[in-house]
């Protein structure tokens, strides 16, 4: 049987069965997925690598937990983990003092965190760099409905009740970051 | 009845997120509405892009994970 054409489900009681295998089928069917998320909303390689390990180690023991209650929606379920998670390290990085160097400049100022840097540009042809880029100048409510709802699979009505917002506000923001995806790209190409 | 459909109405039948009466309106406004169509490509156009770009984490990062599982696992056993 074609690993692909298990249902999610399955693969999760078989897991709490003992079948580690299971578990990896599950990383492999969905960590690009989750990958390209988080890193979407860190816009870091290295803190998505931690994320997307602390999102599925939580997933590991939520499950074990019993805290999973399946209703075909597993990839939802981790999405909003991965999410919570980048939400907190974004919170934390906030709280962070400022560590200025002599001339009272914040240090961590040098570094650019919203550019792809040179590795993370090596997996992306050029036409998803200059996506990716124009994503990353989103608002950020609108990349992350786009991102929730492209990547994550979870509806509009789902993206609402996880961002405290109505259902139209969750679409009007997916319209307008549409609209200005094209904006930027048509934008783009004229400076080129 | 006569129903405006909106450019939200095209995300959501784009997600396949409209019941079926309401998938037969849209496709017939979209049969006869160039703005919407224009709005329609775009939306594909956008996902298509998005499907293309795609993260893998390190091997490493997966490793850890499994063996995280695999010390959990025999925790609980023991």
């Amino acid at each position: 049987m074609h690993t692909n054409l298990i249902p999610d489900q399955r693969l999760v009681i078989s897991y709490l069965e003992g079948n580690e295998a299971a578990l990896e089928m599950l990383i492999r069917r969905y960590k690009q997925k989750v990958m390209t998320s988080i890193y979407m909303l860190v816009h870091d390689r290295y803190l998505a690598e931690d994320i997307f390990q602390e999102t599925f180690i939580k997933v590991i023991h939520s499950l074990r937990q019993g805290k999973y209650q399946h209703e075909g929606k597993f990839l939802p379920w981790v999405i909003r983990i991965a999410r919570n998670l980048c939400i907190d390290h974004i919170r934390r990085r906030k709280k962070m003092p400022a560590i200025t160097d002599s001339e009272g400049k914040d240090v961590f100022g040098y570094i650019k965190v919203d550019e792809p840097n040179a590795q993370d540009r090596i997996e992306f042809n050029q036409t998803n760099s200059l996506l990716l880029s124009l994503i990353e100048k989103l608002p950020e409510e609108q990349r992350e409905v786009l991102i929730l709802r492209h990547y994550g699979d979870l509806s509009f009505k789902e993206i609402a009740d996880l961002t405290g917002c109505s259902i139209n506000t969750a679409l009007g923001r997916m319209r307008y970051a549409i609209l200005n995806l094209r904006k930027m790209m048509v934008f783009a190409e004229q400076r080129q | 009845m006569h129903q405006t459909i909106t450019q939200e109405d095209i995300i959501r039948y784009t997600y396949g997120e409209t019941a079926e009466e309401e998938t037969v309106l849209i496709e017939q406004a979209l049969a006869s509405n160039e703005q919407l169509q224009d709005f329609y490509i775009l939306m594909k156009q956008v996902a298509d892009d998005l499907n293309n770009m795609k993260m893998t984490p390190h091997p490493t990062t997966v490793r850890i994970i499994l063996e995280e599982s695999q010390d959990s696992s025999l925790e609980i056993s023991s």
